[in-house]
């Protein structure tokens, strides 16, 4: 449990100070690149991959953005630690699976971090809070010039960056979006909406990535394809379909409070609050779904027993790996709910 | 009315253009049918997986000239085309150029367009230019003008930065 000094730092991609961060929780933008000289992770031997990690970590120690970094090899950690990492959305759980010669460094704050040997040698992120793609593709967008300058990049000038799945060759670029979506969740429009993103070259995922439920309302919004554009053009063109996305949200919040539904809303708003401070035992998911209820709440301007700052730690510190590290011992399912029961009774003032 | 190419009972919705080599295929099918080949316009590009796409343009007569599919092998890490189709990953960078003429439709398919227009990367390097050239050469030669067309800006865009 090397990590747990991780749960007093607070994640730059938390702040409820950031444009539109009522209903955009995050923005990420991720660049994956191979060093030209090694075969790709999958292919690659032992030996391989361990060089790699070293390259990697030779060429980010003398730039200045990781001047603070922590420099990590996965199977130097345990279990609850990667576990930490996944739930902080600094690594994917796919690196977790096979730890030996697996990297990860991650920068001040959380802003910018590396994924070291996962499906390709390299995967560079940017996260901020709010809708900031723009901000995210910035700071990476400075990060791989610098970093191509010290490592050798597989690139070939039709198809660009090479990548293990040619899903990701070209740009290497996904970009998305964290939106809290509880209104259009509500009127069951949802589906509706997010069955029509498809057609303008957007994947809609649950809060999980790939392959998972949607839990608390909130929905990752992806750019589909990443070659044939600039980087530019495929982040202003996600950009262009969060916010409309975000303005078909706040039409549906402002429909609901205005109408015959208003008081069934603010009945299950007041009884998550109740829920949340008054229960003994609560599952992740159970609190999700009533986090989901407070968020909406407190974006509408009513009487909340917490502000958007301290939602958005709870949202984080009620996972699982986040749970256990703050009990400082591995915890079986039910002594996790009935310590998350109680922490956030405590996050509450209940 | 159209019928669909395909089962030639109902009308044809879905229009798809493939090009293999310097070969065309059209393809005028129905939604049904359409669907069964992992081709549609809802369905997100990249929620089809790898080996899903393959079997959707071999099933559509979209079959690679020149290099013999089954038996084709990078000769930098020695995958094998059959075991891409499997698992949807390649090996190394050098797969790439190994199974180019194979991999090409497939790019299109996944992204809608043939070729990258973001960042370039070193295009000054001499080794680069060396390789466009060579580029340059056999699409002058296969009459693909609009891919010559591009790599000469290539070329002239790595003078201007060196």
């Amino acid at each position: 449990m090397q990590l747990n000094n991780m749960l007093k730092l607070k994640a730059a991609w938390l702040s409820a100070d950031a444009p539109e961060s009522a209903i955009v929780l995050s923005s990420r933008v991720r660049l994956a690149r191979n060093l030209e000289r090694h075969a790709f992770p999958g292919k690659a031997r032992a030996k391989d991959l361990s060089q790699v990690i070293g390259e990697i970590f030779e060429g980010t120690r003398k730039n200045r953005i990781f001047g603070k970094a922590a420099f990590l090899r996965l199977e130097d950690l345990d279990d609850l630690d990667r576990g930490l990492l996944v739930e902080r959305h600094l690594i994917s759980k796919d690196l977790t699976a096979e730890p030996a010669n697996r990297g990860v460094v991650v920068g001040e704050k959380e802003k910018i971090s590396l994924m070291i040997n996962e499906e390709d040698h390299l995967r560079m992120q940017s996260l901020e809070a709010g809708l900031s793609l723009s901000a995210a593709w910035e700071a990476l967008r400075r990060l791989d010039d610098e970093l191509g300058q010290r490592l050798n990049f597989a690139y070939d000038p039709d198809w660009g960056f090479l990548t293990a799945c040619p899903t990701n060759l070209g740009t290497g670029l996904r970009a998305s979006c964290l939106l809290h979506l509880p209104a259009l969740g509500w009127s069951s429009s949802v589906n509706r909406v997010l069955e029509s993103l498809s057609r303008m070259g957007v994947i809609v995922r649950g809060l999980y990535g790939e392959g998972t439920r949607v839990l608390g309302d909130i929905f990752q919004l992806s750019n589909a394809t990443c070659l044939g554009r600039t980087e530019e053009a495929f982040i202003d063109r996600l950009k262009d379909v969060v916010e409309r996305l975000v303005e078909r949200e706040k039409e549906e919040r402002q429909r609901l409070c205005s109408g015959p539904e208003r008081v069934k809303l603010e009945d299950s708003v007041y009884r998550s609050v109740g829920i949340l401070s008054h229960c003994r035992i609560i599952t992740f998911e159970e609190a999700m779904h009533h986090l989901s209820y407070i968020r909406l709440g407190i974006a509408l301007g009513w009487a909340m027993p917490m502000g958007l700052p301290q939602l958005n730690d709870i949202f984080l510190t009620a996972q699982p790996a986040h749970i256990q590290m703050a009990a400082q011992k591995e915890l079986a399912a039910r002594e996790r709910d009935q310590f998350r029961a109680e922490k956030i009774r405590g996050q509450i003032g209940a | 009315m159209m019928l669909c190419s395909h089962c030639r009972k109902k009308e044809a919705s879905v229009f798809f253009k493939a090009i293999d080599q310097n070969q065309v295929i059209e393809l005028h099918l129905c939604g049904d049918c359409a669907e069964k080949r992992g081709i549609s316009l809802v369905s997100e590009p990249s929620s089809l997986s790898i080996p899903e796409i393959l079997a959707g343009l071999s099933g559509l007569g979209v079959k690679p000239g020149g290099l013999k599919e089954q038996s084709a092998a990078c000769q930098a890490c020695g995958l094998r085309y059959s075991q891409f189709r499997e698992t949807g990953r390649l090996g190394c960078n050098h797969c790439y150029a190994s199974f180019r003429p194979l991999l090409a439709p497939l790019v299109s398919r996944i992204h809608g367009f043939p070729r990258h227009q973001g960042r370039t990367y070193r295009l000054n390097s001499a080794r680069n230019l060396e390789e466009l050239k060579k580029k340059l050469k056999l699409a002058v030669a296969t009459e693909d003008f609009e891919t010559a067309v591009a790599l000469r800006d290539q070329i002239r865009q790595a003078g201007q930065s060196e």
